[in-house]
């Protein structure tokens, strides 16, 4: 049973599913002003899966958050999100709930904080597709044993009565995702849906979202920060890093012509199957830091090895490659002679215009 | 799929760590046994990395506690540097402990959050009477871990990151001398970025203590970077144990190949594996009979039900458990060479074994 | 380079397709706009310094009761009447009690008796509490169950009762009581010690202790003590609010320290026969256990939010 491939992108005028243009969440703290996510914009359509990949600090997590209205208070947020036609923001507490559960669904890293402990899994099933789609008691029982038979939980007459502290991990998670399909949604967010499961459980949860994402052409937005999951699952990929989008494309393009060097090293450093034993990793330099008070300068700049002394004053800009669609945020890109040369001369120099030293890593064939 | 067998374990003369037949159960609530190993044996050759991998439920961390003599197991026996350590008395075994030394899963965790992190480096002097001056040692191991002792002395770990935490915890463990160090899940709380810092600093420093690791993971392609030899574990017994480029392109027992196929591809241009293992995986209080993997093996047979396999030689240092191994050359195919799975029955009226 | 671009197509929106009018670009948080701090914290910030500010004053009095300037507390005052009113010129600022003693030295030295009793006890069920129910959290086993016992035999006699007994066989001196309340302290103390240890045993750095070697008393005192000892202070300070009101109970009822050792409770009985025409002589005694134990209360609140948030955000 492999996994479908991924929708091919196209374009044919209709309008986008999700429009976000210019989010911004910042955050007042004693350190100072966190800039969580700074200026992203995207479009999502129907159908299309979205990838975000990023790793702590990058804001991907905000980013979703901040569309679905779960900020802290302490937040600033600013931006455009329309769905569907209408204004996110402007809408009243009573027509978002009508959205939320039913239009737009979501399912995050863990699933015992999501379902309720005390109530049984059909109730909560039910309830939901009461809520929403109006149906009466019987045929949302039926509706729910049929949910729950289509993420794959065997028995599902016999679930439907578990608690779910009955139930194991990936159990759970397909529970919450059955809640969270239940209305067939337009769209579906899934913040590392299965970071907390198993492998094998975790193949089995992604393949069942890119089914039901086929069978009821719904959107998705996948946000993980693993890059070699979005490979054949996501048509569309945005890497984040400090808060920005720095790379983002169809993700042939973005695997194939990768043009940010932060991209380029998480393919770069990340293990191999193919890979023999005690081949050493290309680690990137330092950690991810939250972004508070950004000087000007790219914020990648510190780790990179292409670094030059523009990188440390000027802020890059969203530019766009070759492939159409495919966008990056940097002035000296991998796989371009303006990168190359930067990178040329660190090497020689032994470090980077940040004072990071560099040496050659060895390529690694995949 | 048993791990009961020895025929995996090599001569004595070579081992530093040794464990036999090591069984580890617990109470769960309600009068239930969590059967959390269940007969393992392995060894681990001086200077050698040894990984264990499998998922949830597997065993491989309660393996490591045990191996530790941080939890008692309910019987078999460790050895280590030729003495017993389930044997021993206990002053003998804190003695013991210098030269066993672990590193945990959560790096923030692990470090006392009210110590500076000289102090915490230098807590195992104090604890087993290292005579002082300690400053050359400490120093010396921040600097092997990358970290330096000017700018990290006085610093807590909640000023750290989870990164730098990790790098203090092995430093902890290397400024004993140890000579294994047990590694249960070191870089699963890290960034993608950070984790193959840590990777490439624990072979580093096993180059240059001589060390010899147990690594212990659920990240199969992890494992596979660092390890000698790599073990695969499953509901606390051992399915299959082999070099790890060995293990990796030639996997013999169907759990293994499971896993390999359930990992994604990071390339949008190459076909996805196809997935071999369906449903659940059974709960540790619980496990099937007979071959415990047979509930979500496509190969299973009427014979996997009754009888537990033990570990056989498959060839080039290779063991497996299981009655009917896949064949050698296939690294991902599915059951192509004939044989088909006739006791559905087996399988299906298992399923309800799962939790 | 880019070709005209379809904007239908999922994927980043790039800068030049937003004609930048429809949001500002400017920082979202203008700097005069500052988020308003929420009443209900201010309200509380104000409750904790008034809460120390009384206990200090108190505190104040109580230590150097001897050097000041006010008359024993078993002294008849000169030139006043007995049941004299409050005023505000010297020399008896709260007037004098039913006997014409002076109503503030008698409140001091009365709170000196509250506040003695009500800390040694504390400290001592404390004490006792924390030992065992940490030693019973961290060996398990037969000490546990040892110590569940012993905590189950205390805690079903009514504490009342158990006072009354004490008091009623014992003698009713200060170490008698102490003890007799600190008894009714352990099994709260111990089952928070044992419950936060039982916590804390598998934390990850307390298994490194062990795994390197240290001993079992290294690890109680070294990884584990610290943190229960923080998080059992908050409730040290309720329970000291409590034993505040239960000592003054047992001088309203003319059970604990013998006259004429000043209590507030003891003084409250005193005045009750003229509470329709001195109702001072009441209120002043009982507004102070009111003061003290809400300002214990405060205190115990506020630490209890300090901790426990900082040893959750510790680990987490």
């Amino acid at each position: 049973m492999t996994s479908p491939a991924p929708l091919p992108p196209s374009g044919n005028g209709e309008a986008p599913l999700l429009r976000v243009l210019g989010l911004k969440t910042w955050f007042r703290t004693p350190r100072g002003v966190v800039h969580a996510v700074d200026d992203v914009s995207f479009r999502l359509k129907r159908g299309d899966t979205l990838g975000i990949v990023g790793e702590s600090g990058s804001g991907k997590s905000m980013l979703a958050r901040t569309i679905m209205g779960l900020v802290p208070r302490n937040a600033i947020t600013q931006g455009d999100i329309q769905f569907d036609g209408r204004d996110l923001r402007s809408l009243s507490n009573e027509e978002l709930r009508k959205i939320w559960g039913c239009e737009i669904s979501m399912v995050f890293q863990d699933p015992t904080t999501a379902l309720n402990p005390v109530m049984r899994v059909g109730t909560q099933i039910t309830e939901s597709l009461e809520l929403h789609t109006g149906l009466d008691r019987r045929d949302a029982r039926a509706r729910a044993v049929e949910l729950l038979g289509q993420v794959g939980i065997p028995e599902p007459e016999r679930r439907m009565r578990n608690h779910p502290h009955e139930l194991s991990g990936g159990m759970r998670q397909r529970v919450w995702i059955a809640i969270a399909i239940a209305c067939s949604p337009k769209l579906l967010f899934a913040d590392e849906p299965t970071t907390a499961l198993d492998v094998t459980i975790q193949r089995q949860v992604l393949d069942l979202l890119t089914s039901l994402q086929r069978q009821n052409d719904m959107a998705m937005v996948l946000i993980t920060h693993d890059l070699g999951v979005l490979a054949r699952r996501a048509s569309h990929i945005m890497v984040m890093y400090g808060g920005q989008v720095v790379e983002a494309g169809v993700t042939e393009a973005l695997f194939r012509e990768t043009r940010h060097p932060y991209t380029a090293s998480l393919l770069a450093s990340t293990p191999r199957l193919e890979h023999s034993s005690h081949t050493r990793l290309a680690a990137i330099p330092g950690r991810p830091v939250d972004v508070i008070d950004p000087q000007p300068g790219c914020r990648f700049a510190p780790r990179c090895r292409h670094a030059q002394p523009r990188c440390l004053v000027e802020d890059p800009e969203l530019v766009a490659a070759p492939k159409p669609g495919h966008r990056f945020r940097c002035f000296y890109p991998v796989g371009t002679p303006e990168g190359d040369e930067a990178l040329e001369e660190n090497l020689t120099k032994g470090k980077t215009a940040a004072g990071v030293s560099v040496r050659a890593q060895t390529e690694v064939r995949t | 799929m048993a791990g009961t067998g020895r025929a995996h374990l090599r001569d004595p003369g070579d081992v530093v760590l040794s464990v036999d037949d090591l069984v580890v159960e617990y109470k769960a609530a309600a009068g239930k046994q969590v059967h959390a190993v269940s007969g393992m044996s392995l060894d681990v050759l001086r200077g050698e990395t040894l990984g264990l991998v499998g998922e949830s439920g597997c065993g491989k961390s309660s393996i490591a506690r045990a191996i530790m003599m941080l939890t008692r197991p309910t019987s078999g026996t460790i050895q280590f540097n030729g003495r017993d350590l389930t044997k021993i008395p206990s002053g003998e075994l804190r003695r013991t402990r210098r030269s066993l030394q672990m590193i945990f899963q959560n790096p923030t965790s692990s470090l006392n959050a009210r110590r500076t992190i000289r102090r915490i480096v230098a807590e195992g002097l104090s604890i087993n009477r290292i005579p002082k001056p300690w400053d050359d040692r400490i120093d010396e191991a921040l600097l092997a871990v990358g970290l330096d002792p000017s700018v990290v002395n006085n610093r807590h770990p909640r000023e750290l990151s989870g990164g730098q935490c990790q790098r203090v915890a092995i430093a902890r463990a290397l400024v004993l001398d140890p000579d294994v160090v047990v590694c249960d899940e070191p870089v699963s709380a890290l960034d993608v970025s950070i984790q193959a810092q840590i990777l490439n600093l624990l072979e580093a420093m096993k180059e240059r203590y001589s060390l010899t690791l147990v690594f212990i993971a659920h990240d199969l392609v992890v494992v596979k970077n660092v390890s000698d030899r790599v073990g695969v574990m499953y509901l606390g017994k051992l399915c299959e144990i082999a070099p790890s480029d060995e293990l990796y392109t030639h996997p013999r027992h169907p759990y293994t190949q499971a896993l390999l196929s359930a990992i994604p591809e990071p390339d949008p241009f190459v076909e996805e594996r196809p997935m071999l293992a369906t449903g659940d995986l059974p709960s540790p209080l619980t496990p099937p009979s007979g071959c415990r993997f047979r509930t979500r093996c496509p190969r299973a047979q009427e014979r996997c039900v009754h009888e537990e396999p033990t570990i056989k030689p498959v060839g080039n240092d290779h063991y497996v458990a299981c009655h009917f191994p896949i064949e050698n050359g296939s690294s991902s195919s599915s059951y192509h060479d004939g044989e088909v799975p006739v006791a559905s029955s087996a399988v299906t009226s298992a399923a309800s074994d799962t939790l | 380079m880019s070709t005209t671009f379809d904007a239908s197509v999922t994927g980043v929106i790039a800068p030049e397709e937003t004609d930048g009018t429809s949001f500002p670009t400017t920082s979202p948080a203008p700097d005069g706009a500052v988020t308003p701090v929420a009443p209900l914290v201010r309200h509380r910030q104000i409750a904790l310094w008034l809460s120390l500010g009384w206990i200090g004053i108190v505190v104040f009095f109580v230590v150097f009761a001897g050097l000041l300037p006010i008359p024993r507390y078993d002294a008849i005052i000169e030139g006043l009447k007995p049941r004299a009113a409050p005023h505000l010129g010297f020399p008896e600022l709260l007037g004098t009690d039913t006997l014409g003693r002076s109503v503030a030295s008698r409140l001091i030295y009365g709170a000196r008796q509250s506040l003695t009793i009500g800390v040694a006890s504390t400290a001592l069920a404390m004490l006792a509490g924390l030992t065992i129910g940490s030693l019973a959290g961290y060996f398990r086993g037969p000490i546990d169950a040892a110590v569940s016992v012993l905590l189950d035999a205390i805690l079903s006699i009514p504490g009342l009762l158990l006072l009354l007994a004490i008091a009623a066989v014992g003698q009713r001196n200060i170490p008698t009581i102490v003890v007799g309340l600190a008894i009714l302290g352990v099994p709260t103390f111990a089952r928070l010690a044992r419950a936060t240890t039982l916590s804390l045993v598998d934390r990850e750095h307390v298994m490194a202790a062990k795994a390197m070697g240290a001993r079992h008393h290294r690890i109680i005192l070294r990884e584990l003590l610290p943190d229960v000892v923080l998080r059992i202070l908050s409730y040290a300070f309720f329970f000291l609010a409590a034993i505040i009101v239960v000592e003054a109970s047992l001088s309203f009822l003319r059970l604990g320290i013998p006259p004429p050792q000043p209590s507030w409770g003891a003084m409250i009985n005193d005045g009750r026969p003229d509470l329709q025409t001195h109702p001072y002589l009441v209120f002043i005694p009982a507004a102070c256990i009111v003061f003290t134990v809400a300002a214990f209360t405060v205190i115990g609140d506020w630490l209890r939010r300090r901790f426990d948030a900082v040893s959750f955000g510790a680990a987490g």
